[in-house]
């Protein structure tokens, strides 16, 4: 099976685009083709214009295509197409360029990649440009480090091949009246036409919102508006298929503890207190920590609250660089205690560091 | 930090078909006239953005513009 045969109703629908496979970053406006750097393939539909009609793209931690298949894809074809003869037509509201942005106007990508004739690829654009914030101290973690928040924080299960239709609804989106079935036309207040779509909205939301208006289509109900409201860490979700230099490892897993635990314990019921599950051998590999599974952290350099965050590390990873060290009150075996822990930061894996 | 399970999808692989998964490569390499010959029965891709730019707006034709990791 290949993505793009001759003779087939996919093939029909692709030889109504130019097409461009763009594998070098180099020479592209990343300031109009913004997206997810991190994804393995990402698709625009634009007008010759440049125009965004839509985008096709999106994963998880478990897998690069968990929201990718040639069902979708195909709808998404349809849609780009209907959006040209809305274009075509002259209704197609126009949107604003956003200013162009090339990656060489990072300076250490120009000096360490561009200079030397090395290709550039989509995540090197994210993690320089990160790098370069967090020395400039412009860096917001919560947003470009915890990048394109999974939905199903929010409840939302989508049934992948039918694009934005919705398989099953929990949690807050349940609440919000979302149910199985629906269609979901509008997101954050952005018309949305495919996973790609809604993803990039869902991405771009201040990370300090507190609900989310979305309008679904309804079979024998038309369009209805909803309004979720957003839990807690709504944007924390599970970076592990990242490779970022501005996370500072520990190459720990941890849970956080129930409220009922804290108190049990004399621990506030709003910190961040959590155990430890699971360390990885490259932890000593490294000579990070001496931390064990059971060990109880419940501060992070004398800090043991700060909601909504309930996870010690996603407190770590927000509020110490890579490589740098931090005090953790970490309770062991009744006894507390404190401890150094010392992060690593990930060098990238071509040459040079962002 | 929430784990979530594998997303339940029942349509075909979109990233095997675009040769992305490990243990598959991507048939053909870029030539020098700036396409991309795939298989042979797969259509034809450019691989230079301002070409197809160009195409487009010569043809009136939408731009499907892919982006991937690797060639």
């Amino acid at each position: 099976m290949v993505l793009s045969p001759r003779d087939s109703e996919r093939g029909r629908l692709l030889e109504q685009f130019v097409r461009a496979r763009i594998t070098n970053m180099r020479r592209i406006d990343v300031g109009l083709f913004d997206f997810d750097w991190h994804h393995s393939i990402y698709f625009f539909i634009v007008s010759p214009d440049e125009q965004i009609y839509l985008r096709y793209g999106g994963r998880d931690a478990v897998s690069a295509d968990s929201y990718l298949d040639l069902d979708s894809f195909a709808l998404a074809l349809e849609a780009g197409l209907e959006e040209h003869e809305r274009w075509r037509a002259g209704t197609l509201p126009v949107s604003p360029r956003p200013p162009p942005f090339f990656a060489g106007d990072l300076p250490r990508l120009r000096e360490q990649q561009l200079q030397r004739g090395r290709c550039v690829e989509c995540h090197m654009i994210s993690d320089y440009r990160a790098a370069a914030r967090e020395r400039e101290g412009t860096l917001d973690k919560r947003r470009e480090m915890f990048r394109s928040p999974d939905i199903r924080n929010l409840g939302i299960h989508l049934d992948v091949p039918r694009g934005l239709a919705v398989e099953r609804a929990e949690g807050a989106a349940m609440a919000a009246g979302l149910l199985p079935g629906d269609v979901i036309v509008n997101f954050g207040g952005r018309r949305v036409l495919t996973f790609g779509d809604l993803l990039h909205v869902h991405d771009g939301l201040d990370r300090t919102a507190t609900h989310l208006p979305l309008t679904v289509e309804r079979a024998a109900a038309g369009l209805v508006d909803l309004r979720i409201e957003l839990p807690p860490q709504w944007w924390v979700s599970d970076i592990t298929h990242r490779f970022w230099s501005i996370d500072p490892q520990t190459h720990l897993t941890t849970a956080p503890l129930a409220d009922a635990r804290k108190r049990e314990l004399g621990f506030d019921p709003e910190g961040f207190a959590c155990e430890v599950t699971r360390v990885n051998p490259r932890a000593g590999v490294l000579e990070l920590h001496d931390l064990r599974p059971g060990d109880v952290i419940y501060s992070v350099d004398g800090v043991e609250a700060a909601p909504p965050v309930s996870d010690c590390l996603v407190h770590l990873r927000l509020n110490v660089s890579a490589g740098d060290e931090a005090d953790l009150g970490v309770l062991r075996e009744g006894a507390r205690t404190e401890m150094t822990i010392r992060t690593h930061r990930q060098r990238f894996r071509k040459l040079g560091t962002p | 930090m929430q784990q979530h399970e594998s997303v339940r999808r029942s349509g075909a692989p979109l990233l095997a078909a675009a040769g992305l998964l490990v243990g598959l490569s991507v048939p053909g390499h870029s030539n020098a006239a700036g396409t991309q010959p795939l298989e042979d029965d797969t259509l034809e891709w450019l691989s230079n953005y301002q070409q197809a730019l160009e195409l487009a707006k010569e043809t009136g034709r939408p731009l499907l513009v892919e982006f991937r990791c690797s060639p």
